[in-house]
């Protein structure tokens, strides 16, 4: 499957059917077994979950709380999660605590994550002001390809509607996003495609305008396999 | 209640009640409590020389809770800091009576050497933690006895048969005659100021460093950090490596300053232990080490003058010094009785 600059495909499927793995081994944190990953024609199957994030890919983790947060850190310390070492935060291996204020307090403000302050500890946040955040500082570093997974999970109808508009904003700009969702509606009004995931396979794309919920819903469920529109290659061009 | 009040009232409140149960036991047993406290005062504040024995009993304790704080703060339960100190203690007291050089090259050595062997001893239980998911909390009190009698058997060889090497050369020594003149001949050496060093650089790497972020991130959230691109085996086995240069750095306070050298042992120091306390006690932050080595240094040594002071038995003397330090940890009920109590009059 291939995801292009400037659009959204969304993976339909049902829990467990290989979507974590999917997004574990684009990232890094699984060992790939076969197949090549490759973002803007490089490889970077197998690299390391650093060296992924610096080939320019955005993680929002399905789940917030074991990979998205440290949440005894202060949520300003979470926004600086993964350029904490790059320059203008540190410089020689020593931090500067007020560039990681400064810039927590620049995406509290432009994402708008009601919080007391970037020193307040990110547990005490609420889910939805945890995942803005979790969005602000993945967008911030203005990834080529941004993975949302789950991105709405658990979430009150301002939250979703906030981070809907962001996804698509990142599309508009000309980034690549990936997004993968239980909820059929969101992946059917989010998506400029859909690629439809079964068994570990993506089994079909469609497009959103020309498909219904029943004939996802058949894909989903493994029914109705039409051609052999599986490749194993994930491109970003 | 302002929570700036409740943080300073609630360690006053747990020493006094400490102090008051202690009294009871002590009245009880049929002993005169103010007897015995002012015989406690006197062991640690009584003159220059008790004040220098104090100090100097402190600094172990500073550096092995220091170890103990480090790693807990990287998530990781060291128990082990017992026998890095004891490797540490008989790495700084062989250096130092196994060659002898000018001042400023030996004593670095000698201190270094226990940092190494420190190090070492903490660096195996990292791996094994880091690579096959093996319990530190085992594998360091496995150490702990490893240490102990390899340390025993090391020193027989090194001293041909004997209990004790030879003491170390005064190159490699931390006393000094201005400290022993300042304080009325105790034992006091300059290993204090290695130890609020170490407070410094133990704040400086948590605080100040990459490192430091790394480190406390794979502490709270193993999950997160991977994902946020650190290397959570990295991280595990050098907080090991570090908290066991702290250890064996208290290993070396006691071979280069107060024995200057280094006997076989029937049984642990205890100090290692006592660490986890005095971590625990100091919240595991370096300002917080401080207090807690502080309490269980001065209470140690103070108590030893009790059973001659006041003819208090050395076993009442020792529960009454539990007590003091029990009510001192269990200082959450306290602050938990003095939040209701402010909530109540609130209601009113």
């Amino acid at each position: 499957m291939d995801v292009r600059a400037g659009e959204i495909v969304g993976i339909a499927g049902i829990d467990g059917n290989g979507q974590s793995e999917l997004i574990e081994a684009i990232t890094g944190l699984r060992k790939v077994k076969s197949g090549t990953i490759s973002l803007h024609g490089k490889n970077i199957t197998g690299l390391k979950p650093r060296k992924v994030t610096e080939a320019g890919i955005g993680h929002i983790p399905q789940d917030r709380h074991k990979h998205g947060l440290v949440l005894d850190f202060p949520i300003g310390h979470n926004i600086s999660l993964q350029t904490y070492y790059q320059q203008p935060i540190s410089k020689n291996g020593i931090i500067d605590y007020n560039k990681i204020d400064e810039k927590a307090k620049a995406i509290i403000e432009a994402y708008d994550v009601r919080t007391q302050g970037p020193h307040e500890p990110a547990r005490a946040l609420s889910g939805g002001n945890q995942q803005k955040a979790i969005i602000g500082r993945e967008v911030d570093r203005n990834p080529e390809l941004l993975i949302a997974a789950l991105p709405t999970r658990g979430l009150d109808v301002g939250a979703i509607e906030f981070i809907h508009s962001r996804l698509i904003e990142q599309r508009d700009n000309g980034k690549a996003v990936l997004l993968i969702s239980f909820e059929l509606d969101e992946v059917m009004n989010v998506s400029d495609r859909i690629a439809v995931i079964h068994d570990g396979e993506i089994v079909d794309t469609v497009l959103p305008e020309e498909t219904t919920e029943q004939e996802l819903g058949l894909l989903m469920a493994g029914h109705a396999v039409r051609g052999s529109n599986h490749k194993e290659d994930q491109h970003v061009d | 209640m302002s929570t700036k009040a409740t943080n300073i009232l609630v360690p006053v409140i747990s020493v006094i009640l400490g102090l008051i149960v202690g009294a009871i036991i002590m009245l009880v047993s049929g002993y005169n409590p103010i007897d015995g406290y002012a015989a406690l005062w006197n062991g640690i504040f009584g003159d220059l020389y008790t004040i220098g024995e104090t100090i100097r009993q402190i600094t172990p304790y500073l550096l092995a809770g220091l170890a103990v704080a480090f790693a807990f703060r990287s998530g990781l339960f060291n128990i082990g800091v017992e026998g890095q100190l004891i490797v540490g203690w008989f790495a700084a007291a062989y250096v130092g009576v196994a060659v002898e050089l000018p001042m400023i090259i030996h004593l670095p050595l000698a201190i270094l050497a226990a940092a190494a062997a420190g190090a070492i001893w903490g660096f195996i239980p990292g791996l094994l933690k880091a690579k096959f998911h093996v319990h530190e909390v085992i594998v360091t009190i496995m150490m702990n006895y490893i240490a102990l009698h390899t340390t025993n058997a090391l020193i027989k060889t090194v001293s041909g048969g004997g209990d004790r090497t030879e003491s170390i050369f005064a190159s490699a020594s931390l006393r000094s005659e201005f400290l022993e003149n300042l304080t009325e001949f105790s034992c006091l050496h300059f290993g204090i100021v290695i130890a609020l060093v170490m407070v410094g650089v133990m704040w400086f790497i948590l605080e100040k460093t990459t490192l430091g972020f790394e480190l406390k991130a794979v502490g709270f959230n193993h999950n997160a950090s991977q994902y946020a691109g650190m290397n959570v085996n990295k991280n595990i086995i050098l907080a090991m490596v570090i908290s066991g240069a702290f250890a064996g750095l208290g290993g070396a306070m006691e071979a280069l300053g107060t024995f200057e050298y280094v006997s076989s042992k029937a049984g642990f120091t205890g100090i290692g232990f006592d660490g986890i306390a005095v971590a625990l006690l100091g919240m595991n932050t370096p300002l917080g080490v401080i207090f807690g080595a502080t309490l269980f240094g001065s209470l140690k040594y103070g108590a030893l003058n009790m059973p001659n002071a006041a003819g208090i038995p050395l076993e009442i003397v020792e529960i009454v010094i539990a007590v003091i330090i029990f009510f001192v940890a269990s200082g959450y009920i306290i602050r938990l009785f003095l939040l209701r109590a402010a909530k109540k009059k609130e209601a009113k």
